[in-house]
């Protein structure tokens, strides 16, 4: 059957639908690779924490307590941070070279605890403290757990944030169907005097915001990819607290399924309200 | 072909505008549905345009309930009726051409056989070279014409129109008549429904009336007009 057009699929409308839509697709897709990103984040923390806990005594001490450790069960690896290391770490907190260099440290000795049979936290520290009663365990488990619950709630407020962004762009997709129909109200009056079907007419408006969601969906995946991929090349210098930002290929995959589900849910939605809409008409 | 019996008609719990109407209008016939403004002819038209059901009474149309018809089973239904209004509804955004071609493309028609039907009705009511006019651009007549030829251009079984007269003058309301009166040649059932009494009295088909919401047939009738018994009586 040939499309009729209606009257609303002007440019007005259209221009405001491409927008919409644009926004709406931009907002998702980055807010769903900010969770993803999160999640890698989250996930490099727990392997990179997990299997390296840190000892801190005096310089005097160092190497009992590497002698200590190097003896315990699960303790794959012992190795003495050197001082140059420790201020090259610090270096980007401080952004003062001659103050890091004066600075007092600690010695550090990075433990690598063996990730299938790790020893328990108390049981290492008392074997440590029994050679160097001064020596300080640190398995990491304080501060680690409360940043990693911030990613996880981080990721959750992501995919929360997702989700109404779906459901705002629901009621909006809705909204603007039913003002193209509240519009056209007239033309679907006399579309069905003349025989029109409640489904062709909810079809023809399907068609007329296939277009301009199309354009707006693209417009919105282009502007977002682009957001993704500069602050991802420029993220170490912005983010130093987090060694690196990416996504898998896997999430780009996700990402892209976006645009294709914002296409077919602004069909499904402009159908079925137009379809409804059209059946309470004469 | 349509056939009202003792059909009682309200818009929601408003008082009934229209009472006990039995009349029969027959294949080939033709009828003026005549009445004061607001005595329900307009209604009564709707009715049979299956854009309102009875609230009470039995209507059928081509043989199909009313009452119980389901909406899926209407379109089909509707093609088969043509319908004047009285502001012509044309779409402005669309030509005169895409108007008038709406029906044909509802019905799924090839473009081929659209061309060929929608310019032929539209040389047919004098219209052959405003096929791309925007209906805007044309007289009150002019869109008289372009709302016949699209409510007749599906070749339906019965054309109902609604003051087709209404908004010309005396001279292009005989043309419309005559238009009608060809197409009622050419077998199609003709409810006008006007208030226009001195075009019915130079196309003396029958009459009905509606007094009060009361279907009452008034003597006319010459030849062509063949109304059935059952439409002789009403009330």
């Amino acid at each position: 059957m040939s499309g009729i057009p209606f009257k609303s699929e002007q440019r007005t409308m259209r221009a405001l639908s491409v927008l919409v839509t644009g926004l709406m697709v931009a907002l998702g897709i980055l807010v769903l690779a900010g969770a993803a990103t999160l999640r890698h984040v989250d996930t490099a923390w727990r392997h990179a924490l997990s299997d390296r806990w840190t000892v801190e005594t005096t310089a005097a001490d160092a190497n009992r307590a590497v002698a200590a450790l190097k003896t315990a069960p699960g303790v794959t690896e012992v190795r003495i941070v050197p001082a140059d290391e420790m201020r090259h770490l610090l270096q980007p907190w401080l952004h003062d070279a001659a103050l890091t260099a004066q600075l007092p440290l600690p010695t550090l000795i990075d433990v690598m605890i063996d990730r299938d049979r790790p020893p328990s936290s108390t049981a290492l520290a008392q074997q440590l403290t029994a050679a160097v009663p001064e020596a300080k365990l640190d398995d990491h488990g304080a501060w680690t757990r409360d940043l990693l619950r911030i990613a996880e709630a981080g990721e959750a407020i992501g995919l929360a944030v997702f989700a109404a962004i779906a459901l705002t762009a629901i009621l909006t997709i809705a909204a603007t169907a039913r003002a193209r129909l509240a519009i056209n109200r007239d033309e679907i009056v006399l579309l069905h005097s003349l025989g029109a079907t409640d489904g062709f007419i909810a079809g023809q408006f399907q068609a007329g915001a296939f277009r301009a969601t199309v354009i707006g969906v693209v417009i919105g995946a282009m502007l977002a990819a682009a957001a993704i991929v500069g602050v991802i090349k420029g993220a170490p210098p912005v983010i130093p607290f987090v060694a690196e930002l990416r996504l898998e290929p896997i999430d780009w995959a996700v990402l892209a399924l976006v645009p294709v589900g914002a296409i077919l849910l602004a069909m499904l939605v402009t159908r079925w309200t137009a379809y409804g809409l059209a059946r309470r008409l004469p | 072909m349509i056939s009202f019996d003792n059909v009682g008609f309200r818009y929601g719990v408003g008082p009934e505008i229209l009472h006990d109407v039995s009349v029969s209008i027959e294949a080939g016939s033709f009828h003026f549905l005549t009445g004061a403004s607001g005595a329900g002819k307009t209604t009564l038209l709707n009715m049979m345009h299956l854009s309102l059901r009875p609230t009470r009474g039995f209507l059928s149309i081509f043989g199909q309930d009313v009452g119980a018809l389901k909406r899926r089973r209407m379109p089909a239904l509707r093609r088969q009726i043509g319908m004047v209004f009285q502001d012509f509804r044309l779409l402005d955004h669309m030509s005169v051409f895409d108007n008038v071609a709406l029906p044909l493309r509802l019905d799924g028609q090839k473009e081929r056989e659209i061309r060929r039907d929608v310019t032929s009705i539209l040389e047919w009511v004098g219209l052959g070279d405003a096929l791309q006019a925007s209906p805007r651009a044309l007289s009150g007549g002019e869109q008289q014409r372009v709302a016949i030829a699209r409510a007749v251009v599906g070749r339906p079984g019965i054309l109902l129109a609604d003051e087709p007269t209404g908004s010309v003058d005396e001279a292009i309301g005989q043309r419309i008549l005559r238009l009608f009166e060809e197409l009622h040649r050419l077998g199609t059932a003709i409810v006008i429904a006007t208030h226009n009494r001195s075009l019915i009295e130079r196309f003396p088909h029958a009459r009905l009336e509606l007094n009060d919401g009361n279907l009452v047939r008034l003597p006319g009738g010459p030849a062509r007009s063949e109304v059935s018994p059952r439409s002789e009586v009403s009330q």
